[in-house]
């Protein structure tokens, strides 16, 4: 189970997944960021806040790269507590933009060639064969499916939906489904005009959603088509439980038709608090970029454990199972992103099966420099005596590496060490102008302090 | 946990000029139709099959591949092909920047974006389309022709969405992977 993955750091989202929290465990977050990074070493809450054995442990942590960070809240996100709304419409074969009508007429399938294979659901290409009138076809790249087999045949290479809607017009079920959607959607007017339309988002709006719209004063429904003796008889022929073994569902020539390609959405995030936009995709298509992305991982430090700090070091070795009672050196890299020096405070509370020893507490990131990433081989040789002392065994760059003494108390599947990281920067607003001018313009900037929880997995313990 | 340091002997891997890090042991044909971007490590054992190319005198590679890839070992590359108005052709493959293809996959794709992980094991049929920001798993099966929309994971369950890091997560593995694989 969780002990056959690698060590890892997880990081806590303060939330509790529900949509509007009662505010209960965010509170005490954004208090705290509000005190400066020395003060909070007495305000470390005393346990946790999850145990890494409850069941909930893994809704409530995540790696670095699936979180989000609000800048407003200065609070992390994850994808529980953030409200997703559509931010354009495609289709993920031809990678199509539909537009927000036209996705609602084409009934949310791709208007153009994509098609599903109706056995094992790749996508049909056109064919053409030389001969007949309709030359025309679909067919299966995988498994060489044809749609000549349920007389699908085409007069021309394109807009092979708008042919099958022809094809189709005359069937009894797309008559009745488009009759029964004209009912419901008169049945909604009448409804909606009727109620009023207090706050859509209301808890009491959404009741009244899903309650049974008051139909009478709509005339009831009559089927357009009516029903077929031979569908009736197939429907209750299915129903008879007795001969379910020998149902084959395969004898239904619907299954066997290629279904359009459904849309996919991209999705804009938004902070639930606050409703600060975090993700914000490009429209297009095709486009890669993002108009915001607020990833945590570009404002939080990233911690991670190093296999080996460098060439000149040994390798970190974490290959469980640890013994019990023994105390075991772990190495925890910082780094950090933000173009701001960092000052970075580690503490622990005991948790009762596991003795952390930080030696460590408080230590300052260097900022990140895009150049460093070019000298690699030039080694910046500086952690010192006294940060030997102080328990970092590595500088280079942006990144700071600590050594942690874990001993386990009790035997563990899986050695969890709950750690609590507060991270303080100033924040320039008005960016370069100001840190070139005087120190009085310095302190103008405001201090950000984000204070959370890691998890660093390390495993068996016995 | 991070990548490990990869070690390798200095005699075993010809580097060029742009940082590319070739294992004298990889099969390479047709290397005159092959580019590769920099910086981009090919594993022992992996086949590319550059002299898979339109007859013909054409000047274009057969296949290209960009900075920071790294193609495993026992990988194979090899362009698509198909027979369009009864003549059968190759087609170039093109791979972006930032492309990890695993141990012995085989990759007939017509193109494969930049910032994807290709897992351990997996097959892209000929003519497939890998999108940027994509993630193989290991084993994964990409059917001829199929479209693997941008920013998704393709499983053995289907394909499903990635989270809106991944470029930053796989650009970063990517650079550290060739930084932390150093001679002897």
């Amino acid at each position: 189970m969780t002990d056959a993955l690698p060590p890892t750091v997880l990081y806590h989202c303060p939330c509790t997944g529900a949509m509007r929290h009662s505010d209960a465990s965010n509170e005490p977050v954004e208090k705290r960021s509000k005190h400066s990074a020395d003060t909070l070493q007495s305000s470390l809450p005393e346990r946790p806040p999850v145990d890494s054995n409850s069941a909930l442990f893994p809704l409530r942590v995540s790696t670095l790269e699936n979180l989000y960070y609000c800048d407003d809240c200065s609070s992390l996100r994850c994808t529980r507590c953030v409200v997703e709304e559509p931010a354009g419409y495609h289709c993920p074969n031809c990678l199509f933009e539909v537009n927000t009508t036209s996705v609602r007429s084409e009934k949310n399938s791709c208007a153009r060639n994509c098609f599903q294979c109706p056995v094992c659901t790749h996508v049909l290409s056109v064919v053409e064969s030389s001969e007949g009138e309709r030359p025309f076809s679909l067919s299966c790249t995988l498994c060489c499916w044809n749609s000549r087999e349920i007389g699908w045949e085409f007069e021309k290479a394109t807009g092979i939906s708008a042919q099958i809607e022809r094809l189709r017009a005359a069937e009894d079920a797309p008559r009745e489904y488009s009759a029964l959607l004209d009912y419901w959607r008169t049945v909604q007017r009448v409804s909606a005009a009727n109620t009023a339309t207090a706050g859509a988002g209301s808890a009491g709006a959404f009741k009244q959603r899903l309650a049974v719209p008051n139909t009478s004063v709509v005339p009831e429904y009559r089927t357009v088509a009516g029903s077929s003796d031979t569908e009736q008889a197939r429907v209750a022929e299915l129903m008879v439980l007795d001969n379910a073994d020998y149902v084959s569902y395969a004898s239904d020539p619907r299954r066997k038709e290629p279904q359009r390609i459904r849309l996919h959405m991209k999705l804009a995030r938004r902070c639930c608090s606050c409703h600060h936009i975090l993700i914000k995709p490009m429209p297009k298509a095709q486009a890669t970029q993002f108009k915001i992305q607020l990833m945590a991982a570009n404002f939080l430090p990233t911690i991670t454990l190093p296999s080996r700090l460098s060439l000149k070091y040994p390798p970190q070795s974490l290959e469980g199972p640890f013994a019990v009672g023994r105390a075991l050196p772990v190495i925890l890299r910082f780094a950090n992103p933000l173009y701001t020096e960092m000052k970075v405070s580690v503490a622990t509370c005991s948790p009762g099966d596991v003795r952390v020893d930080v030696t460590s507490k408080q230590f300052t990131l260097p900022p990140y420099a895009e150049v460093w990433e070019y000298d690699e081989d030039e080694e910046d040789d500086s952690s010192s005596d006294s940060d030997q002392r102080s328990g970092i065994v590595d500088r280079h760059g942006n990144r700071v590496a600590i050594q942690l003494s874990v001993t386990p108390l009790v035997s563990a599947p899986n050695l969890v060490v709950p750690l609590y990281i507060t991270c303080s920067h100033i924040d320039n607003i008005d960016g370069e102008k100001d840190r070139s001018s005087s120190a009085a313009s310095k302190s103008s900037g405001r201090t950000v302090t984000d204070s959370f929880w890691i998890y660093v997995m390390l495993g068996v313990a016995q | 946990m991070e990548l490990p340091y990869v070690t390798y002997k200095k005699s075993d891997f010809i580097e060029t000029d742009t940082g590319n890090k070739i294992s004298r042991q990889s099969l390479i044909s047709g290397s005159q139709n092959i580019v590769l971007g920099g910086k981009t490590i090919v594993h022992p054992h992996c086949t590319i099959r550059g002299d898979l190319r339109r007859s013909g005198p054409t000047h274009q590679a057969s296949v290209l591949i960009g900075r920071f890839c790294s193609l495993g070992s026992y990988s194979v590359l090899r362009p698509p092909y198909k027979t369009y108005k009864g003549v059968f052709s190759y087609y170039p493959l093109k791979v972006g920047d930032f492309v990890d293809i695993g141990e012995g996959s085989i990759v007939e794709a017509a193109s494969v974006g930049s910032w994807v992980k290709i897992g351990r094991g997996c097959v892209v049929g000929r003519f497939a389309f890998i999108k940027e920001g994509c993630v193989l798993e290991d084993g994964a099966v990409v059917p001829p022709g199929m479209v693997v929309p941008p920013f998704s994971v393709v499983t053995k369950h289907g394909v499903m969405a990635m989270p809106e890091s991944v470029q930053d997560v796989l650009e970063l593995a990517a650079k550290d992977r060739y930084a932390k694989f150093v001679p002897l």
